[in-house]
């Protein structure tokens, strides 16, 4: 191998030469230096991470002095069909497993988001328009607002009233005596609210109204008080609810019974307790069926069942009860309208019951897609993390939204009214489930903090979701029709580039909170998913990746980790040294553009160049003494034509003699012969460094890739100079021909320099034809 | 973008704002004047559902906006509402925009729109009121590049005309 060296020296010499020129003219001009601290883009994240500690390790793994407190809830919920109304009565037990002593208690009151005179609209800017027409006038100016906050009946401790202070969405319970660490506190409360419409209200939880039959879909959802979580991190994390950031919630066993009339078929978080108390006979002999039916979905409530309910409105009730252990939220959906399918899934050698609940508005879509879409997302997103631990996923039907929680979720995709969708609105359905119930992982058992984090649940999630996406393409290709691949909408990174070049002033890193980003679908999924998708691709390697970010998951299953625990463990489980890769895409709005600035041609030659020479004899050497190589540039004035299509050993005989005096005649066999010198000048305009994928097309039309590291760029963040020895000539390079970095501007990545068509006149140019 | 998070949406919102302040309702166009063509070339990119819902809503139409089944007189009807919803003033003198035709991508539609015949400018007003009248807070981001300068504007209600000057 080192006998190779003699013909990389000359290219040595030239590149080492061009930095000590550089330096010295430097010196000369400035006198005076201004001093810095390391702002090496490379530099480690010690002063930006929080500092590891007994709670969380430096490997990104929980610490022995790991702990997280619990909240239990026993509930009786009646929901009130035809006035829309909700009350509830819940038994809380707090867990205590911190070391500190609690002297309050904080309780999460979302819906109070909507009440009345809720300041959530105040923080926004609002004007007066010039003209309106009197239905919007009167609804903005005249119209009292609707009230949808909790009230509060009561809120006791062993009976005895509790004192406790509201402020906006969050209620602090003030404990006579501190909760000691290994403790637990009971309390009772009451409460009641009025049920939102969130078709019009564009809402998480809420009633669709179906004029037709008079009838409402439910979705419920933040409609019990919800305790806050507190950790080593935060104390508690109670950062008001405004709307955008979602929630943070401790895990815990929930035993709800919910009261609704006895026409109504519902689904929710946990294991049903009295199945046979409220399915009919037939509905109970389907579901048994469906139990071991592992490629079809069973249904369980036909459409006409559904349809003939909805004709009439029950005043008798029916309580289902429920259990689940280990939850961090619970959920709920419940209508006459509802048909309801099953069909049994094996995960990882686990039964695990797939269901949907949909009304007649959902066919013929939902029977065909929906339960499907459910049981292929469990098995996709067990084999990135870890074995789905629940025994059912839910996907519910609603027109507009989708919506997480343990084991239900809510999902759109509603075809027209004659029955017939669009692909757009099929994909679109099955893409929003899989992403839906890809949520039972994080966050529900990677319980990171969503009100802080929005980009730690959504960006992993939609992550993951474009492999459970590209997974369900292979498996039913039937869904994907004529198309090559699922059509994913994120993770893909020339569709991030759009908003990766944008306007600086509408761009917010992605440790950003989500109140306060200016475009959250791109901040907190697309942008985080695509990152993480070019770091399995391009930076890390699949086998790296994806060991590292399982070992995440297994570490965090049910636990609450931070941003630091994920970007250690994926550094820590690979030995890839990430903190560049971190701070350039998750703490910065820089972006990537990476491309070529220059390309020589190089020949080697024995007779000295004026170059060559004023090098040898800056460092006191005598040309003639030295037994050297030259390199010329092709437009030097020591170019001479004849240089042209000759090797090495032709050119320069002195490497000739060289290798004849030190070289066997079988190890000069194996020499390389390079014809063609090269010197590449690579420019990165982006401000995030990333590996450098160039691919070399030569005169025989072969093509080569190389990958140099990212580290390339370490000592020069502008530009870096490479010299290339090939015994074929180059015609063409170009960076990241494959478009896998989301390089915002590609207008310089190709040499010779090629005219690009705008997106604009490629259209226009079609229109034409 | 809206929903961009289609996909995403689980960040809907809870509450019941009238005028909710989350960031879904988005619309990107780029506006570039080509020297060489004389000629403002504009792109802009809108969620197909939320299109189609406008056009509806506001003509009464029935139009279905889908690659494979299009219905209606969809051209006649998007023609209509971008001359009526995006407006350009030059010099004083409001230019006639030339819908020519879109594309699909995914979820969102592409439209093309061009100004020929355009001598070179400095001074560009900018009015873009697309989808304000479905959504209270949709926002509209408009890109302009004049000799390879790009300058940016966020446009919404109340505040949907802007002049940019290129030195």
């Amino acid at each position: 191998m080192n006998k190779l060296r003699l013909l990389s020296f000359a290219l040595v010499m030239l590149f080492v030469s061009g930095i000590q020129a550089q330096e010295v003219e430097a010196e000369e001009e400035k006198p005076k230096q201004e001093g810095h601290e390391n702002n090496n883009k490379f530099k480690q994240l010690y002063k930006t991470f929080a500092t590891p500690n007994q709670y969380r390790t430096g490997a990104g793994a929980p610490g022995e002095a790991y702990y997280q407190n619990q909240a239990d809830y026993k509930m009786d919920i009646v929901l009130d069909d035809k006035n829309t109304r909700l009350d509830g009565e819940a038994e809380v037990t707090y867990y205590n497993n911190s070391p500190d002593e609690l002297e309050y208690l904080w309780v999460q009151l979302d819906q109070n988001v909507r009440k009345k005179d809720a300041p959530t609209e105040d923080r926004n800017p609002s004007g007066m328009r010039p003209v309106a027409t009197p239905q919007r006038f009167v609804d903005e100016h005249m119209e009292e607002p609707f009230d949808g906050g909790f009230n509060i009946v009561g809120l006791t401790h062993n009976g005895d009233k509790i004192d406790y202070i509201i402020n906006q969405t969050m209620l602090r319970i003030d404990l006579e005596e501190p909760l000691e660490p290994g403790e637990s506190f009971e309390f009772e409360m009451k409460w009641w609210y009025n049920i939102n419409n969130h078709i019009t209200d564009r809402a998480r939880s809420g009633y669709e109204h179906f004029p037709k039959d008079g009838n409402n879909a439910y979705v419920i959802a933040q409609f019990f008080p919800r305790m806050a979580v507190y950790n080593d991190v935060e104390g508690w994390q109670n950062m008001q609810f405004w709307g955008s950031g979602e929630f943070a919630l401790p895990f815990g066993n929930y035993e709800v019974d919910i009261t609704v009339p006895a026409d109504h078929i519902m689904e929710a978080t946990g294991e049903l307790q009295n199945r046979d108390e409220v399915y009919t006979k037939e509905m109970m002999r389907r579901y048994k069926k469906a139990k071991n039916s592992y490629d079809e979905p069973v249904i369980v409530r036909t459409q006409a069942e559904a349809e003939e309910a909805e004709k009439s409105f029950s005043n008798e009730t029916k309580t289902w009860k429920y259990k689940a252990d280990m939850v961090r939220d619970f959920g709920f959906s419940t209508s006459r309208k509802f048909i309801l399918d099953m069909m049994a899934t094996d995960v990882m050698g686990k039964d695990v019951m797939a269901v949907s609940l949909y009304p007649k508005e959902g066919n013929p879509l939902w029977e065909k897609w929906s339960t499907k879409a459910v049981a292929s997302t469990l098995k996709s997103y067990s084999k990135q993390t870890f074995q789905y631990p629940y025994h059912k996923s839910v996907s519910v039907h609603a027109r507009n939204q989708g919506m997480e929680y343990p084991m239900i979720c809510w999902n759109y995709g509603r075809p027209n009214e004659d029955g017939t969708y669009s692909d757009r609105t099929k994909f679109g359905m099955i893409s929003v489930i899989i992403h839906e119930v890809g949520h039972n992982f994080f966050p529900m058992i990677v319980n990171s903090d969503e009100r802080q984090w929005g980009w730690m649940d959504e960006g992993l999630n939609t992550f993951s979701q474009y492999l459970a996406e590209q997974e369900f393409g292979e498996k039913y290709p039937e869904a994907i029709g004529s198309l090559e691949q699922y059509p994913s909408r994120r993770g893909i990174p020339s569709k991030i580039v759009p908003y990766m070049r944008g306007n600086q002033k509408y761009i917010a890193p992605i440790m950003t909170n989500p109140e306060n980003v200016y475009q959250l679908g791109n901040n907190a999924y697309g942008k985080p998913a695509t990152a993480l998708n070019i770091l399995r691709e391009t930076v890390m390697g699949r086998e790296l990746f994806d060991y590292a970010y399982k070992t995440f998951a297994h570490r965090w299953m049910f636990k609450h980790p931070t941003p630091e625990d994920f970007f250690r463990t994926m550094e820590d489980a690979s030995a890839v040294d990430l903190d560049w890769f971190w701070r350039g895409w998750f703490y910065t709005t820089h972006n990537v553009d990476m491309g070529i600035k220059e390309v020589q041609k190089l020949y080697i030659t024995d007779n000295a160049t004026k170059e060559g020479i004023e090098f040898l004899e800056r460092y006191g050497a005598d040309p003639e003494e030295i037994d050297a190589v030259y390199v010329v540039k092709e437009d030097s004035e020591d170019f001479d034509e004849s240089l042209k299509g000759k090797s090495v050993l032709e050119n320069a005989p002195t490497i000739k003699e060289y290798v004849m005096d030190n070289f066997s005649e079988e190890e000069r066999a194996n020499l390389k012969d390079p014809k063609y010198f090269y010197q590449v000048t690579f420019e990165k305009p982006g401000g995030i460094p990333m590996p450098l994928l160039v691919e070399f097309t030569y005169a025989d039309g072969s093509t080569e890739m190389k990958r140099y590291p990212v580290q390339l760029w370490r000592k020069n963040d502008d530009m870096v100079t490479k010299a290339i020895a090939t015994n074929k000539e180059i015609t063409k390079i170009v960076v990241d021909p494959n478009l896998k970095t989301a390089d915002v501007d590609i207008s310089n990545n190709t040499w010779p320099k090629e005219e690009t068509t705008s997106e604009f006149e490629a259209f226009k140019e079609n229109l034409g034809n | 973008m809206r929903k961009i998070s289609l996909i995403l949406a689980s960040f809907f919102l809870l509450s019941g704002f009238k005028s909710g302040a989350h960031e879904f309702y988005l619309s990107v166009t780029e506006i570039e004047y080509n020297n060489e063509k004389q000629s403002l070339q504009i792109i802009t990119r809108v969620f197909v559902d939320d299109f189609q819902d406008v056009l509806n809503e506001r003509y009464d139409a029935n139009l279905q906006l889908s690659e494979e089944a299009e219905e209606g007189a969809v051209t006649e009807n998007i023609s209509k509402y971008l001359k009526q919803k995006l407006r350009l003033q030059v010099n004083g003198e409001e230019l006639q925009l030339n819908y020519l035709g879109k594309e699909y991508d995914a979820d969102q539609l592409v439209l093309y729109i061009e100004v020929e015949n355009l001598s070179s400018f400095n001074k560009i007003q900018v009015t873009n009121e697309i989808l304000t009248d479905l959504f209270d807070d949709q926002k509209n981001v408009v890109h302009v590049k004049v000799n390879d300068k790009t300058k940016s504007l966020l446009l919404m209600r109340n505040q949907e005309t802007e002049k940019l000057t290129f030195p």
